[in-house]
């Protein structure tokens, strides 16, 4: 199963933090690679869906949805520069 | 706070499908008529949501291949075997039906007129869906920017948007290249094979011109993409790209 | 909720086989959190290690030459997918377990890209839990856990840990990849244990 990017994560993002998250920037806090959530590499046909730095594969966010509520992990990325809405 | 009151969460919505188009054996393109649609940009996309009967439901994300201005929203959806949703939407959906669906949503693989060119469009297989959004755009806006763009696709035949990719080809701000990677007609004039450096540098601009692009396909169509314009010298800061798990091409 | 004409979605089955919210299907899924690992079978090793005397690894050769069996089992993906009739081929846990003695309540099962999930000791013996190679015959494709995975098959299929590479047997419970992200820690699909808390 070939991995997506951060685009197919536009919708969920959008629907939980109320604007385009896609543009949102972050630095990797274990290669120190930076881009935005479009480039992440994104898998999601697991129970959850995870997120990884392009640069190395560290896990950048987590999203898990429990019955209509999400936990939301996003402890492989430092300084997420939030878009604007 | 005027912006706090932009914030607009998601909501499921329905459309009414007016037609379906066949594009090619395996794809269709699907106009809904949407009240109070807000308009997108061209090159989002939108969830579609399916419910079974006994309550089961399933998602799938769609590119947009309708222009911003364009009367009805159209998907452009190719069948997957073993896929869950495709096979309803190209084989079962028909006109009349509702499609419940939420959108647009995505603001990386979009273009504005404002961010101008020259434009470089990449499409592997459907992953012409958004691009079409944007070449539509640009003609529907007059935009002066220049555009290339490059379609791969396995034959004539799987080639979707073919007639108005040839329109589109007569204007003389778009050039339209063609490479077909499994079988061409004898008389085929295009390219061949797949998407290489070479072809990207034949077919695109150069890295000179500082070229705004856009790749969208499978997954390994725009890792070579990308990888190959950044190999000619592309900045990597100005080509985006979109990856769906598509059949390949 | 708007049922779409037409849509059938997946088709509910046999109560007494099929768990309560999982359908049946005839695909395979696919469901990955990473990228498939490739290893190079002749540094491959399974390993059973932590709360033991001394940890005892079987390399791909040992391993082919450990007794085999092939059976059928239903599996149950928390994704809500169940495959029935399923044949597998791979060697018993309790094989395995028997060459380690060991008075550890838990594992930790662990394989190649970094994942691991928990399961209690007690649910890998008995004829319960096998590491597999084989699927419908045939070796196991990368993409589904090859060259070796856990197969757990009366739990959540997230807990038969694709590409596998050995046991952490410990005195303490300590969640795993999913487990730690709210899936629950034992996974019974008969009592619908998705999630923390279920």
């Amino acid at each position: 199963m070939e991995p997506l990017d951060g685009n197919a994560l536009a919708g969920v993002m959008h629907d939980l933090f109320a604007r385009d998250m896609t543009t949102m920037g972050y630095k990797c806090t274990s290669c120190g690679h930076t881009g935005v959530m479009a480039e992440m590499v994104v898998y999601m046909s697991g129970p959850g869906t995870v997120a990884r730095c392009r640069g190395c594969e560290t896990i950048l966010m987590m999203l898990t949805e429990r019955r209509g509520m999400y936990c939301i992990d996003m402890s492989g990325m430092a300084q997420p520069v939030l878009p604007l809405a | 706070m005027e912006r706090a009151a932009l914030l607009r969460r998601l909501t499921w919505q329905t459309g009414t499908v007016i037609a379906t188009t066949v594009e090619t054996p395996r794809v269709k393109t699907i106009a809904l008529a949407v009240p109070d649609w807000p308009g997108h940009r061209a090159g989002q996309h939108v969830d579609v949501r399916l419910t079974a009967p006994d309550g089961y439901q399933t998602q799938r994300s769609y590119s947009i291949a309708s222009a911003p201005g364009d009367d009805y929203l159209s998907l452009t959806v190719e069948r997957l075997d073993d896929g869950e949703v495709s096979p309803y939407l190209v084989d079962e959906l028909r006109g009349g039906d509702e499609l419940e669906f939420r959108g647009p949503v995505g603001g990386h693989f979009v273009w504005d007129e404002e961010f101008g060119g020259p434009l470089f469009l990449v499409g592997g297989g459907s992953g012409l869906v958004p691009l079409r959004s944007m070449l539509r755009h640009h003609r529907a806006i007059g935009s002066q920017v220049p555009v290339r763009v490059l379609c791969s696709a396995r034959s004539l035949e799987s080639l979707i948007y073919r007639e108005e990719l040839m329109k589109r080809a007569a204007d003389d701000l778009i050039d339209v290249s063609i490479t077909l990677t499994r079988e061409a007609p004898s008389s085929w004039r295009g390219y061949r094979g797949r998407i290489d450096p070479a072809l990207l540098s034949t077919a695109g601009w150069a890295a000179a011109e500082e070229p705004l692009t856009y790749v969208c396909g499978p997954t390994a169509f725009v890792e070579t993409a990308a990888a190959g314009l950044v190999a000619l010298g592309y900045d990597a800061g100005r080509i985006r790209t979109e990856r769906f798990g598509g059949t390949g091409v | 909720m708007a049922v779409t004409r037409g849509f059938h979605g997946r088709r509910a089955a046999d109560p007494s086989r099929v768990p309560p919210g999982q359908y049946v299907t005839r695909d395979f899924p696919v469901l990955s959190a990473g990228p498939t690992p490739y290893p190079q079978l002749d540094t491959w090793e399974f390993t059973i290690r932590g709360a033991v005397d001394k940890p005892v690894s079987w390399s791909w050769t040992d391993f082919q030459a450990l007794p085999r069996e092939q059976f059928t089992v239903d599996i149950h993906c928390v994704t809500k997918w169940t495959k029935l009739d399923v044949t597998w081929s791979g060697v018993s846990l309790d094989t395995l377990l028997a060459a380690v003695p060991t008075e550890a309540p838990y594992a930790v099962a662990f394989s190649d890209g970094g994942y691991t999930t928990n399961i209690p000791l007690a649910d890998l013996r008995r004829g319960k839990a096998w590491i597999v190679d084989e699927y419908d015959g045939r070796p196991l494709d990368p993409e589904h856990g090859g060259p070796a995975r856990l197969l757990v098959p009366h739990l959540y299929f997230w807990k038969s840990a694709k590409w596998i590479r050995g046991l952490d047997l410990r005195t303490a419970d300590q969640p795993g990849f999913w487990e730690m992200f709210g899936y629950h820690n034992y996974g019974d699909p008969w009592k619908e244990q998705r999630y923390y808390g279920d």
